[in-house]
């Protein structure tokens, strides 16, 4: 049975080589049930040596209600399969089992993969051979011209986390070197990048899919101009008014911003977000 | 080996006198011989612990004697030919150096030699707690700064500078100094030698901290404190004019300004006597690390204005000065009094190089707290536990936690780095290291705005001021304990004993 009677093509997008591309799929269901879960499975294209797939996440995004997908994102690793589940993807609102009509979202993946399926799965864990819901090839863009130069413009000019949309984590991940991690906190996702110095970097995502926090801590800082995006510079014009009569912590709080680092010089904590962005019921202490 | 040479050659003149004596005598009045006396003289008469004294014997005698004699001493080591070796003395003692004719064992000659104790190297420097260097005729208005004088040179040469007001700073490694050429605004006018990368390239330096970053080359310098002395040590140079300026991977690691001038540096440099042996370490080193680790640079290699990132071995990373020390390198120690609650001026104390290697720096009754390899602590406060807490004499205050888990209010306006009680709050925390030694410690709070307007705002040292280390729970939830921490207490800090050894440790 199929839950989706218009799914579109998938696009890569991109971002660096093909062996680094983002995948796009949108997706429109009729009558969408909130709660459950589909397979994204992919596949290797037929040619080249066994890639590493080492980076995914996916999200959901509603046009007119906010939906979050949270999925079980995997590690690096290195796989040839012909095909092969990748994430478990569950949709889930705060509207749990709410009926959403005709909903059309869009599944960012970002991989060295180039075939890929989405699956409708009975349950969480079921081992039932799951419907194919959609088979399709990553390839280049077909997007219009204006997406194209947006998204192909966007490795080189991606300033972008904070504020930014979740597919920015992918960049920085990438700009990083980093290792990701993500974990769905009910709220918010956090994904955490591990720089191969050890810097840790936590990037808060709300159910909008919006980058509402960063925060990061270590021998190294990482790339706050990066991390912070057009908040970078507003962050640098409010430490350069501040007073000072020695050195200690960094305190910035600004209309919309705030900044934080302290600690000696080889275990640095700091954090940046914005107030006004922090999804409901969530604290500022959960950002850490 | 010229004290040798000179005694073989005494000896040589000596027998060729006794040769020609002798012959003399063969062909005079027959074979009645005898050694009838012997003079020893030691030179230097006087000498200090492990320094050498060569001793000469002359012997007279009638006939054809043997002139040979054997040496001997009451204290110490002396050699066949008369080379006397002081041994160790903790105190002056006298030697008496013997010797005895070969021929007649009853006739002997003696002289004696003073030896004195080692001259320790001076390892005390004053410290000031004022308020920073001047700029424009008036001072930066620097509150809770130690800051030292330094000398530095062009390495082995006699082209010097004396350095002041360098801020004593237990939270980083290595010299920086702000360049006194351009408008950087330091004193450094000494042209030192450029530091190269491996690729042949001017080296740089990009060290970031909480508040900001430095940027410039490595250069290298020797470095005299009190008596203590530093040959050829990589040191950081702060606003060089005509360097390339920092490049955005080195400044977008902070929303922190770049600290090249002294206005933003508010000392003439920094003296980084931390708990690591260089300011970036292994991570940045070649043989871990064969690439420098994206997005994370520290040094880089500068062609004109262009700087690439690049790794440097340990050993040409801008160092801790005191690991350069020949003795009391593995530590310092800051002493200052424990002052007013209203405040002080211009307070005075001390910084002393070596841990237990002098009479004033053994620790005593005080407890060792071993660190993290990040150089940390955990302090206790109110059933909250915060790992990632430190001490640091570069911090000017008490920085900790936020006023939702403190109940204190912070300060407003151009003060808001600070608390601000309605009253003086008196805290107590528990430090503890990871060798499991703890210990409370009781601290003060007191409204910063009062306390900078005490005496007409003239007081530079407060052991009761503080802020919050972050805006709300949450965010770095540590304790830096500044140099608020170190009146009234000697505080110790230990350094590693090789790069990522992991036994660095603070003591109080």
């Amino acid at each position: 049975m199929h839950y989706f009677t218009r799914l579109t093509r998938a696009e890569q997008t991109v971002a660096g080589s093909l062996a680094t591309g983002f995948g796009r799929i949108q997706v429109c269901p009729p009558r969408f049930r909130l709660g459950r879960a589909f397979d994204l499975r992919l596949s290797r294209f037929a040619f080249g040596p066994t890639l590493t797939f080492y980076r995914t996440t996916a999200y959901f995004r509603s046009i007119r209600h906010p939906l979050a997908i949270s999925a079980g994102f995997r590690s690096p690793e290195t796989i040839c399969p012909p095909w092969r589940l990748y994430d478990r993807v569950f949709i889930a609102s705060h509207r749990t089992n709410s009926i959403i009509d005709r909903q059309c979202g869009t599944l960012d993946v970002a991989a060295n993969w180039r075939r890929m399926q989405l699956m409708r799965s009975k349950r969480m864990r079921t081992t039932l051979k799951p419907t194919v819901l959609y088979t399709g090839i990553l390839r280049p863009l077909t997007l219009g011209p204006f997406l194209y130069i947006a998204i192909l413009l966007a490795p080189f000019s991606a300033w972008a986390a904070l504020g930014d949309t979740a597919a920015s984590v992918l960049t920085d991940q990438a700009r990083m070197k980093g290792t990701l991690h993500s974990s769905d906190q009910q709220t918010y996702v956090v994904h955490e990048i591990q720089t191969p110095a050890g810097t840790k970097v936590r990037e808060y995502v709300s159910p909008q899919g919006a980058v509402f926090a960063v925060a990061w801590e270590g021998q190294f800082q990482p790339d706050l101009h990066q991390l912070m995006g057009p908040y970078y510079q507003q962050a640098k014009d409010a430490a350069a008014q501040q007073v000072r009569h020695g050195h200690g912590p960094m305190l910035i709080q600004t209309d919309g911003l705030v900044v934080e680092s302290a600690g000696s010089q080889r275990n640095i904590h700091g954090r940046a977000y914005i107030p006004q962005m922090l999804p409901k019921g969530v604290e500022a202490r959960e950002i850490q | 080996m010229s004290n040798l040479m000179r005694v073989f050659l005494r000896l040589l003149g000596l027998g060729a006198a006794v040769a020609a004596f002798w012959m003399m005598s063969a062909c005079g009045s027959g074979n009645n011989t005898a050694v009838t006396g012997i003079t020893v003289s030691c030179s230097p008469p006087a000498l200090v612990s492990t320094q050498i004294s060569s001793c000469n014997a002359i012997v007279t005698g009638t006939g054809s004697f043997d002139s040979t004699v054997t040496w001997a001493t009451s204290f110490g080591s002396i050699s066949s030919t008369g080379l006397f070796t002081a041994p160790t003395v903790t105190s002056a003692t006298n030697a008496t150096i013997t010797a005895t004719s070969t021929e007649t064992n009853s006739i002997k000659g003696t002289a004696t030699i003073t030896i004195a104790p080692t001259t320790a190297a001076e390892n005390a420097q004053p410290i000031v707690v004022d308020a920073g260097p001047t700029v424009n005729g008036s001072p930066v208005g620097y509150v809770n700064g130690a800051f030292v004088s330094i000398n530095v040179c062009v390495p082995g040469t006699s082209s010097c500078q004396t350095i002041d007001h360098v801020l004593v700073d237990t939270g980083s490694e290595g010299l920086i100094l702000l360049s006194g050429t351009g408008t950087a605004g330091g004193e450094l006018t000494l042209s030192l030698p450029q530091a190269n990368a491996s690729d042949g390239n001017p080296l740089a330096d990009c060290s970031v901290f909480e508040d900001g970053y430095t940027w410039g080359p490595v250069q290298t310098a020797d470095i005299a404190i009190a008596g203590e002395k530093a040959s050829s040590v990589p040191i950081h140079v702060l606003g060089q004019s005509g360097f390339a300026p920092a490049p955005s991977s080195c400044s977008s690691q902070t929303t922190g300004p770049e600290e090249d001038n002294i206005s933003s540096l508010l000392a003439n440099g920094i003296l980084g006597v931390g708990l690591f042996q260089q300011d970036c370490g292994l991570a940045c080193d070649p043989t871990v690390s064969p690439t420098p680790p994206a997005p994370n640079y520290f040094y880089y290699s500068c062609s004109g204005s262009s700087c690439n990132p690049i790794q440097v071995p340990v050993a040409q990373q801008v160092s801790n000065p005191v690991i350069f020390f020949p003795t009391d390198n593995n530590g310092v120690q800051i002493q200052l009094p424990a002052i007013a609650d209203a405040g002080a001026s211009d307070v005075s104390g001390t910084l002393i190089f070596g841990i237990g290697t002098q009479t004033n720096n053994t620790l005593g009754s005080a407890t060792v707290y071993n660190t993290t390899d990040t150089g940390t602590i955990t302090t206790t406060f109110n059933g909250g536990s915060y790992p990632g807490s430190f001490i640091d004499s570069g911090s000017n205050g008490t920085f900790f936690l936020n006023t939702s888990l403190t109940g204190i209010p912070q300060c407003s306006g151009n003060i808001s780095a600070f608390y601000c009680p309605s009253s003086e709050q008196f805290l107590t925390a528990t430090n503890q290291g990871t060798n499991g030694s703890s210990n409370s410690v009781t601290f003060a709070i007191n409204n910063a705005n009062t306390l900078f307007n005490n005496n007409g705002g003239t007081f530079t040292a407060f052991d009761n001021l503080g802020g919050p280390s972050s805006l709300s729970p949450g965010g770095s939830n540590v304790f830096d304990w500044g140099l608020t921490f170190f009146f009234g207490k000697n505080v110790y800090t230990g350094i590693e004993t090789a790069p990522g050894a992991g036994n660095s440790y603070f003591a109080y």
